[in-house]
């Protein structure tokens, strides 16, 4: 494998993402393991977990932890602007044309009917993680408190995050 | 402060304390981008949203590529994509060198712990959301119909968005 071939399969993946998310880990997991053959199994998850530990998009993490594996810096970076480009490229057509167009009567149609179906589609999201969660009852009250933080005293949520992290990292260190 | 330092400063922040990945950054990108820096207004944030959405890539680099471009040009949208995914590079870069073996109770243990913080960030993120999108009574009608269709009959984003896109259309062509 050469550093096309990594920066190819890393933009066929960045096209394929629509919306991001953990969606794309199989497509990761096709590529990459079962196409290609460039890792075995194992080694992926481990990679993923690895990936799954910061913050940033896990599509973008993901591309950068393979192409190091594979290649090292070389194949980080490279594998880092393939996934992206996809993205970069068709949200930059977007923007030129939506804001030349934001005035329209055919684009304020349009997002006039999309915008209260994003916020269906989130608070879908939300309903589904309740149903999948069973939580303690510190989870709840913890997930309470920085909501109303969050939601009626507009706390900069980098904060909650800091404290947050903090307080996780140090409990992980304590119970293992 | 030059518009490009702020994107650099604001975009490299999302990319830094974007944890939880999908809808839990919008909370952060809002606060920071349309609540701090003004770039944006409620519903123009929603359109970007919506249009991260159904394109490729997470959201944090859509945005990025979407308000840079909207506040400087080429130049801005090139800078603030690539600010977002800095953090998030060396972080992984980092890691990739250093950790050898993941004990993997460890991390699912740190993941658990965090899901309180993006639960919140996710509510947080789908209060704003909802507030600024369902206005009116048509905005209702079709939350309610894309929440039907979404939940009840399994329908995709994309297939939603298309038809309610439509409906924005006529209803704006027949009300505005």
């Amino acid at each position: 494998m050469n550093l096309w071939e990594l920066f190819f399969v890393f933009l066929k993946i960045g096209w394929l993402t629509l919306g991001g998310g953990y969606v794309m880990v199989p497509l990761f997991l096709e590529e990459i393991v079962k196409k290609k053959g460039w890792m075995d199994e194992e080694t992926f998850l481990q990679t993923l977990t690895l990936a799954q530990l910061f913050p940033g998009p896990i599509a973008f993490n993901l591309a950068v932890a393979v192409g190091y594996k594979l290649k090292r810096i070389k194949g980080a970076i490279i594998s880092g602007i393939a996934v992206v480009l996809p993205s970069f490229i068709s949200i930059l057509v977007i923007a030129i044309f939506f804001l030349n167009f934001e005035k329209s009567k055919i684009v304020q149609g349009l997002f006039y009917g999309i915008r209260p179906a994003i916020a269906s589609a989130m608070v879908i999201a939300v309903l589904e993680l309740i149903k999948k969660r069973k939580w303690s009852k510190l989870n709840i009250i913890s997930f309470l408190f920085m909501s109303v933080l969050l939601i009626f005293f507009k706390v900069n949520p980098i904060y909650l995050i800091l404290i947050s992290l903090g307080v996780v990292i140090l409990w992980v260190y304590m119970k293992h | 402060m030059g518009i490009y330092e702020a994107l650099i400063k604001v975009f490299f922040k999302i990319g830094l304390f974007g944890f939880g990945g999908g809808y839990a950054i919008i909370a952060l990108i809002r606060y920071l981008v349309v609540l701090e820096e003004k770039w944006l207004n409620d519903l123009e944030f929603i359109d970007v949203v919506a249009i991260s959405q159904v394109t490729p890539g997470p959201i944090a680099i859509n945005a990025a590529t979407f308000i840079g471009y909207k506040m400087g040009g080429i130049l801005g949208s090139l800078l603030a994509t690539l600010s977002s995914v800095l953090a998030p590079f060396i972080l992984v870069l980092f890691a990739s060198y250093f950790v050898h073996k993941i004990n993997q109770e460890k991390v699912k243990t740190y993941l658990t712990l965090l899901s309180p913080l993006t639960f919140s960030l996710i509510v947080a993120g789908t209060y704003s959301i909802l507030k600024s999108s369902v206005l009116d009574f048509w905005g209702t009608v079709i939350f309610i119909l894309s929440f039907i269709l979404g939940y009840k009959y399994k329908w995709s984003l994309t297939k939603t968005l298309l038809f309610t896109g439509l409906l924005g259309e006529i209803l704006y062509f027949l009300i505005k």
